[in-house]
C-alpha cells in the first residue's frame, strides 16, 4: 500500500496526539485494515516509552557552592548593588577561557563590552575572592610555597601565577570590585597573570602571538585596546599608552579612536588629552609619558638602560610595568633599587642600579639545580653538615663524625662520638670541638680527627662551643655554663646561668651573650662567669643565636618579638612583634637583618630603627637558619623546600626537597641532608 | 514544617515555607528535585557543550532560584519556573556561542552518518541512544521541545509558558520532529520485519 509509507511517517505524531482530528481518523482507519502498520505503532509504542521512562541523568551536587555564591550575591543585592546583570557577565566570564581560545572577536568584544559594562557600572570598594594556583604575590607578601584555594583581595593586590591556572575565572566585574585594579593576561597557553596596581585595573588579554587586546580602567572609565601596546602606564586619573596600531576605545563614550602605527595616547579622565604621530614628530610624547613615569617614581636618579635578554621582556619596578625592555630608568645614586624582568617561563633577575649608567640583564629559565653527589653510609641518616673551608663535617645517627671533601666527598676521616651532635661543631685553628648527645665535649684534630681530649659537659648540648683566647665557652642543657682551658679541657669554672641553655652564645669584648629557656638574655663576663646585664622577654629563647652588629646585639624569642638591644647596657633600642616564635639566628643581609620565624614569615629588618624593609611568606615553619650565601642570595630551608630568595625578599627560585640540615660552601654549592638519610651536593643556577 | 513532611509537599507548598522560614534545607530539597532534570535538560539540550559549563551554567540555575525565589508567589508553578530559567540561561549560552555552535554541527553532519544498529528487538537503551543521536541534528527549538515533552514530561502548556511560545507552533514543530524521526528510525531498519 503506497499510504502505508506516509501513515507511519505520522504513527509518531499520532502516539503523542499531534494529529489533527481529520488526520488522527485517517491514520486511524488505516491502522484497522493493515496490519502491517500496527506492527509499526506497537514497536513506535517502545520508542515513545523508552524515551518517557528513560531516567534523568546524574548531577554533580554542589548545593554548598551554590548557596555560599547565592549567599554572597544576595549581600551585595541587599546592599544596593546590581546584581541582574552580573549572571549575564558571570556566564561570559565563565566561558572566557574557552572563548579566548575559540571564538573569535565577536565573541571577546561581547565579554569586553560586558567587561566595560560592569567595571563602569560597579561600586569600588569591596571585595573579592578569587580561586588560583600557583605561585602567588599578595600585597607585596609572597606565599611563594602556598596554592591558596581562594585568596581574598581587598585593597592591593599582585598575581604572578607561573603555570596555575585562575580557577575561580577571572571576573571581571570582580576585579574592580577590589578596589583598585589588575592587570590579567590570558595566553594561548591560558597562564595568567593579574597584576593589580594602585586605583587602576591593567588588564591585558593575549589571544594569540600577535593579536592583543588590552584592557586598562582606572577608576573613572574603561579603555579597550586592540592592537601590539609597547608601552603603558596607567595612573588613578590617567593611562598613557603607545600603541603600534590598533584602536583605543574608551567605555564611556563608547567611541573609539583610531590609532595609527606608533601613536602615543595620554588619556585622563575619559578624554584623549595628548596624541601623537610618530612619523616625524613622534619621540616626543613618549618622553612625556616616561618623563611623567620617571618623575613619580624615580625623582632626583640617575638615568640607566636597561637591557634584557631576551628582548621585549616586561620590566617591573616594584611590581609597577615599567615597559618592556630595552627601556631607560633613572637609578638613584645612593640607594639601593631592584627590578624585576618577567617572561613566560623564565624567571626575574634583579639587579643593583646604584651607580650605574647601563645594566644587561639575563634571564634565566627556572630549573631544578644540578645534583653534583649524592651520598650514604652503611645505610645510617646523615645529619647536621657543616660547611668549614673546603670541608663537610656531617654525622650520622650512631655517632660517626665524618670530614668530606666538599668537592670531591671523598672521606679524609671518621671519628666514632658516644652519639650524634645536634649542636654546630667550632674550628678554632686547628681544633674541632664539638658537643656531641653522649654527654661529652670532644677536641679534634681538625686535619687527621684524632681526639685530643674530651669533657663531660652535661647530658645533652645543643649550644655550640665558643672560644675566646685560652678559654672554650660552652653551655649545656641544663643552663650551666663551663669555662675549659682549650688545651686540655680543664675545667676552670662552671655557672649555673638559667635553667638550660639551647641556643648559641655570642662572644665580644670580654663578654659572652647568650639567651636561655626562661625567657631571660644574659650578657656574662668571660674572666668570672659574672652576670653583667640581664633582659627579660615574654618566653623562651630557644635556639636564635644572637647577632652583634654596631653596638647592638640581635636576638628572637618565642615571645614573638625579635629584639634589638644595647650591647653595653642591656636596654632595649626596638623591638619588633613578627607574630611568629622565633627559633632562629638572625643573618646579616647587606647591613640588614633576616630572620625566618615559625609562622613561615621572613622579615628583613633595618637594624638601626626595626623597621621591615620587606616581608616574604613562605608558609612554612622555618626552623634552621636562613643562611646568606656570597652571591647575596639568601638560602632558606624549610621541611620541605628550598628557597632561594635575594636580597629584596624576592624569591628567586623554590626545590621541593625535604632535608632536616644545610650548609652552603663559598661556591654556592648546597650540601643537604635529605630525609632520606643521604648527603646531597646541589647546585643552584644563580646566574 | 519538618523534614519528614518533605516528600509528601509540592514543590509549590516548599517554596512557601522556604520563604517564611528562609531554611536553607528546604532550598536544599528543591535542589535535589531538580538537580538531575535540568542537567539532563541542559546536557542534552547543549549536548555540544563542555562538561565544567554545564555544570556552571547548572549552578547558575540555582542561584537565580535562590536570589529570585520571593517573585516565584505571583509566578505559579515552580517547575515551569525553574525551567524557564534553565531555558532562558542555555539560550543566554547559545547566543554566546553563536560561532562556536556552527563547529559543532561540522562535527555533527560527520556523525549523522553513524547508523545506529537497531534491527529486530531493540533494546530500550539502543532506542534512547539512537534518538539523542538524531536529536542533535534538530534545530535548538525543536530539540529543547523534544526533550522538554519527551525527557522531562513536561507539557505543551508549561513548555510554551517557559519558551514562550504558543502552543500550537510547539506542536506543529514537534509533529515534525516525529515525523523525521520516524523516517529516520525507518531507514536505521528499526521497522524492518513489520512494514508491508
Amino acid at each position: 500500500m503506497a499510504a502505508c509509507r506516509e501513515i507511519t511517517n505520522q504513527l509518531l505524531a499520532y502516539l503523542s496526539g499531534l494529529l489533527e482530528e481529520k488526520e488522527a481518523q485517517e491514520v486511524g482507519r488505516h491502522l484497522e485494515a493493515c496490519p502491517a502498520c500496527r506492527k509499526v505503532l506497537e514497536r513506535l509504542k517502545k520508542v515513545e516509552t523508552a524515551l518517557g521512562t528513560e531516567p534523568p541523568l546524574k548531577a554533580p551536587y554542589r548545593l554548598n557552592e551554590i548557596l555560599s555564591r547565592a549567599r554572597a550575591l544576595e549581600q551585595e543585592r541587599s546592599a544596593g548593588k546590581i546584581t541582574r546583570l552580573l549572571f549575564v557577565s558571570r556566564l561570559i566570564a565563565g566561558m572566557k577561557k574557552r572563548a579566548w581560545m575559540s571564538a573569535g572577536l565577536a565573541f571577546s568584544s561581547l565579554a569586553l563590552f560586558f567587561f566595560l559594562l560592569f567595571t563602569v557600572l560597579k561600586p569600588v570598594d569591596r571585595l573579592m575572592v578569587l580561586k588560583v594556583t600557583g605561585a602567588v604575590r599578595v600585597d607585596g607578601e609572597s606565599f611563594f610555597n602556598r596554592s591558596p584555594e581562594s585568596c581574598r583581595l581587598d585593597r592591593r593586590i599582585s598575581f604572578l601565577i607561573g603555570d596555575g591556572e585562575l580557577a575561580g575565572q577571572v571576573n571581571t566585574d570582580k576585579l574592580m570590585v577590589a578596589g583598585s585594579g589588575a592587570e590579567f593576561s590570558l595566553s594561548a597557553q591560558e597562564a595568567v597573570r593579574i597584576d593589580l596596581k594602585q586605583g587602576l585595573i591593567l588588564g591585558k588579554a593575549v589571544r594569540e602571538k600577535r593579536s592583543k587586546v588590552w584592557i586598562i580602567a582606572t577608576d573613572h572609565a574603561v579603555f579597550e585596546i586592540t592592537g601590539t601596546l609597547f608601552f603603558v602606564r596607567a595612573a588613578p586619573d590617567a593611562v598613557e599608552c603607545a600603541v603600534e596600531s590598533g584602536t583605543v576605545k574608551t567605555s564611556s563614550s563608547n567611541r573609539s579612536l583610531m590609532i595609527h602605527s606608533r601613536d602615543k595616547v595620554r588619556i585622563r579622565n575619559n578624554r584623549v588629552e595628548a596624541r601623537s604621530q610618530t612619523d616625524g614628530e613622534d619621540e616626543k610624547l613618549f618622553d612625556k609619558i616616561r618623563d611623567y613615569v620617571i618623575r613619580k617614581d624615580f625623582r632626583g636618579m640617575k638615568k640607566i638602560v636597561i637591557k634584557t635578554k631576551p628582548e621585549k621582556s616586561d620590566v617591573f619596578w616594584k611590581n609597577v610595568l615599567l615597559g618592556r625592555s630595552p627601556l631607560f630608568m633613572l637609578a638613584e645614586e645612593d640607594q639601593t633599587s631592584g627590578f624585576m624582568v618577567m617572561q613566560k617561563g623564565y624567571i626575574s633577575r634583579e639587579m643593583d642600579l646604584t651607580g650605574k649608567r647601563e645594566v644587561t640583564v639575563s634571564l634565566i629559565p627556572e630549573k631544578p639545580p644540578e645534583t653534583l653527589w649524592s651520598m650514604r653510609r652503611d645505610n645510617r641518616a646523615f645529619y647536621n653538615p657543616v660547611y668549614i673551608s673546603g670541608y663537610i663535617l656531617v654525622t650520622d645517627e650512631s655517632g660517626w663524625l665524618y670530614k668530606i671533601h666538599a668537592k670531591s666527598r671523598k672521606e679524609l676521616w671518621k671519628f666514632k662520638m658516644g652519639k650524634r651532635n645536634d649542636s654546630m661543631p667550632l674550628r678554632t685553628g686547628n681544633m674541632l670541638y664539638i658537643s656531641s648527645n653522649d654527654e661529652y665535649l670532644y677536641a679534634l684534630d681538625f686535619e687527621t680527627g684524632k681526639i685530643a681530649w674530651r669533657k663531660k659537659t652535661g647530658i645533652l648540648v645543643y649550644s655550640m662551643p665558643r672560644s675566646s683566647g685560652d678559654r672554650l665557652y660552652v653551655c649545656n642543657n641544663e643552663g650551666i655554663l663551663y669555662c675549659l682551658n682549650r688545651p686540655d679541657g680543664g675545667i676552670i669554672w662552671a655557672r649555673g646561668v638559667d635553667r638550660g641553655i639551647y641556643s648559641s652564645p655570642a662572644v665580644k669584648n670580654g663578654i659572652l651573650y647568650v639567651g636561655g629557656l626562661s625567657g631571660s638574655f644574659y650578657a656574662i663576663g668571660l674572666e668570672k662567669g659574672n652576670k653583667v646585664w640581664e633582659f627579660r622577654t615574654g618566653n623562651r629563647i630557644v635556639s636564635s643565636t644572637p647577632l652583634i652588629v654596631d653596638g647592638r646585639i640581635f636576638f628572637g624569642s618565642n615571645d614573638r618579638f625579635f629584639y634589638a638591644l644595647d650591647l653595653k647596657t642591656g636596654k632595649p633600642v626596638w623591638k619588633l612583634d613578627t607574630g611568629g616564635e622565633i627559633f632562629t639566628s638572625p643573618a646579616l643581609v647587606e647591613k640588614r637583618i633576616v630572620i625566618g620565624t615559625v609562622r613561615g614569615d621572613l622579615f628583613c629588618v633595618e637594624p638601626d630603627s626595626g623597621k621591615v624593609a620587606w616581608k616574604a611568606k613562605l608558609g612554612e615553619k622555618i626552623l634552621l637558619n636562613p643562611y646568606l650565601a656570597k652571591t647575596r642570595y639568601l638560602y632558606v630551608v624549610t621541611d620541605s623546600n628550598i628557597y632561594v630568595v635575594n636580597r629584596w625578599g624576592l624569591l628567586f627560585t623554590r626545590y621541593a626537597f625535604g632535608s632536616t640540615g644545610f650548609a652552603v660552601s663559598d661556591e654556592q654549592d648546597v650540601y643537604v641532608c635529605g630525609q632520606d638519610g643521604t648527603l646531597k651536593n646541589l647546585r643552584f643556577p644563580l646566574r | 514544617m519538618k523534614r519528614a513532611d518533605w516528600n509528601n509537599c509540592t514543590d509549590e507548598d516548599l517554596v512557601r515555607s522556604y520563604l517564611d522560614q528562609k531554611d536553607e534545607d528546604i532550598f536544599g530539597e528543591l535542589y535535589v528535585r531538580y538537580n538531575d532534570r535540568i542537567f539532563s535538560y541542559m546536557r542534552k539540550f547543549l549536548y555540544y557543550a563542555p562538561e565544567d559549563i554545564i555544570e556552571e551554567l547548572l549552578s547558575e540555575v540555582f542561584i537565580r532560584v535562590y536570589l529570585n525565589m520571593a517573585q516565584l508567589k505571583e509566578a505559579g508553578s515552580f517547575k515551569s519556573w525553574i525551567y524557564h530559567i534553565a531555558h532562558n540561561i542555555c539560550i543566554n549560552y547559545i547566543r554566546s556561542q553563536k560561532d562556536t555552535v556552527r563547529d559543532g554541527q561540522e562535527i555533527l553532519e560527520s556523525t549523522a552518518d553513524k547508523r545506529v544498529d537497531i534491527e529486530k528487538e531493540a533494546e530500550e537503551n539502543e532506542i534512547r541512544e539512537f534518538i539523542a543521536e538524531q536529536l542533535k541534528e534538530f534545530d535548538d527549538e525543536t530539540r529543547e521541545v523534544v526533550i522538554f515533552k519527551f525527557y522531562n514530561g513536561l507539557t505543551y502548556e508549561e513548555i510554551a509558558e517557559m519558551t514562550r511560545q504558543p502552543v500550537r507552533s510547539l506542536k506543529y514543530r514537534m509533529k515534525l520532529a516525529l515525523e523525521k524521526l520516524s523516517v529516520k528510525l525507518k531507514s536505521a531498519g528499526y521497522m524492518n520485519g513489520c512494514m508491508p
